[in-house]
């Protein structure tokens, strides 16, 4: 009895379909419907407020309007299944590749896709990263034998758009919209050091060399991809950036 | 996690949960309540607490406080939830009263008769929150003033006061439960009349839509600070939960 009550409750809260559970509630002054309705309200405002929370720059670029019917469109169709909500929202970019209203703003799956890597590198777990002194110590005969484990909050973001520049622009304190040239494809990578969350742009070498390495992949054929797709690729510099910038947590051979 | 460390060491830590969905028929999610176990491992608050409600359904979680009819059926689901969430935990938790817009038809308790025996039932003990007993009451017609006879005073730990929006007047008049505002007259004199009768308790301020500047909030914590040590000071000592 309480599982099918509680049922036809989550229809009202989150469908707004409130006939099954009105003979379940006392009649009252102004409606039972009034008063489901503020359970509904609540159910679907707060969820749009998470989504909306995730994903600013996708609401900027759409408005926010556009951005309110969306959201209440794809929880109908994805309503959170578990407690922890700052994990709802992963499947927006998806939703919105097959979001007819969206199909006029192409780029809008990958931007939204951008700031979930921001979200999943910000709630990732914590990570030491890789001392560069357990490189220098290994073998110079085997360091192409080498495999890291990037860190956990590290995503790689490939898009046939500029989404880098498309994110930067939409940001809060950014009024003038430059023009973007759209036909710009990116890459670059998405992370988190201490509890701030950064994204770079790199060069096609570079995210080759990291998409190799973080595929489990040892240094010598990570470099070895890199240099396939770009000849001037520098494996020195790369290398000594990404372990400043905190790439890497361990090694092995 | 680093900051929650870092407040732990200066701090005590009350862990306020609304994901546990302890009403529901289904059942308490076993993931869920490892995860929490695991913070409270970590951080080792010194209260923690839940809601009298349920919000997962056939594995949906509904991202609202939705209220249960109190019938035996359902107090027994609750119990049933609140015994195995002390026992994963290893230690006692708090139910918070929720605000309702609604009675159900079913409801054979009242909601102090429902805490009351859940509290006998479990030994769990109570979160208190004044704003919720005034929405409540006022959307329908319930007796603030027998709800604070009703429940076992020695069992709350923790009182919670917040804002409340009025939607509507007269006969269409509801209270809508936003904690975007500052707490209102009523509620602030409703909260008198529960430290006269329990005593001092940890009170915390919720504010969590529409927030203010600091000063603001601090102005709020103090208005309750001075009703605390107004209680206090006649009972002669602070009382410690």
């Amino acid at each position: 009895m309480l599982h099918e009550l509680q049922r036809n409750f989550a229809s009202v809260a989150l469908k707004n379909i409130t006939a099954p559970l009105l003979p379940n509630i006392e009649d009252v002054a102004g409606g039972k419907e009034r008063r489901l309705g503020v359970y509904h309200a609540n159910t679907i405002n707060s969820l749009i407020e998470v989504l909306a929370s995730a994903y600013p720059v996708t609401q900027r670029i759409v408005g926010e309007r556009f951005f309110n019917a969306l959201a209440k469109s794809f929880i109908e169709s994805n309503p959170p299944q578990q407690p922890t909500l700052f994990r709802y929202g992963d499947a927006l970019g998806d939703f919105l590749d097959g979001f007819a209203p969206a199909q006029g703003v192409p780029y809008l799956t990958d931007t939204a896709k951008l700031e979930w890597a921001r979200i999943n590198a910000y709630f990732a777990e914590d990570y030491e990263p890789l001392d560069p002194q357990k490189l220098a110590e290994i073998d110079p005969e085997k360091v192409g034998d080498v495999c890291f484990k990037v860190a956990p909050t590290l995503h790689l973001i490939e898009s046939a758009y500029p989404v880098f520049q498309i994110w930067a622009v939409n940001q809060p304190n950014c009024d003038d919209v430059p023009k973007i040239d759209l036909t710009c494809a990116e890459q670059g990578l998405v992370s988190r050091r201490a509890n701030e969350v950064f994204q770079h742009v790199v060069t096609p070498g570079a995210f080759t060399w990291l998409k190799t390495l973080s595929d489990g992949q040892p240094l010598g054929a990570a470099t070895n991809d890199a240099m396939g797709l770009d000849r001037n690729f520098d494996l020195q510099n790369t290398l000594r950036q990404h372990l400043a910038g905190g790439t890497f947590t361990t090694i092995h051979i | 996690m680093a900051q929650l460390d870092q407040v732990r060491k200066n701090y005590p830590i009350s862990c306020h949960g609304v994901g546990l969905s302890l009403g529901t028929a289904e059942g308490v999610d076993e993931d869920h309540l490892k995860t929490l176990r695991g913070l409270v491992d970590r951080i080792d608050p010194i209260l923690v607490s839940e809601h009298l409600s349920f919000s997962v359904v056939d594995g949906i979680y509904v991202n609202d406080l939705l209220p249960l009819p109190y019938t035996e059926e359902a107090l027994e689901v609750v119990a049933r939830n609140v015994d195995q969430t002390q026992d994963a935990l290893g230690r006692q938790i708090l139910m918070e009263n929720p605000s309702s817009y609604l009675t159900f038809t079913d409801s054979t308790l009242s909601e102090w008769n429902f805490l009351s025996a859940l509290v006998e039932r479990t030994g769990c003990g109570l979160l208190l929150d004044v704003n919720n007993i005034y929405v409540s009451a006022q959307n329908n017609d319930m007796d603030a003033a027998a709800y604070l006879d009703g429940i076992p005073g020695d069992a709350v730990q923790e009182i919670h006061l917040a804002g409340h929006t009025i939607s509507g007047a007269d006969e269409d008049r509801l209270l809508i439960d936003t904690h975007g505002d500052v707490v209102s007259d009523a509620v602030w004199a409703l909260y008198e009349k529960t430290l006269n009768k329990i005593g001092p308790r940890p009170t915390l301020i919720e504010w969590d839509t529409d927030i203010p500047e600091l000063d603001k909030l601090l102005d709020e914590a103090g208005k309750a600070r001075s009703r605390l040590d107004a209680i206090s000071s006649s009972e002669g000592s602070i009382r410690v939960a």
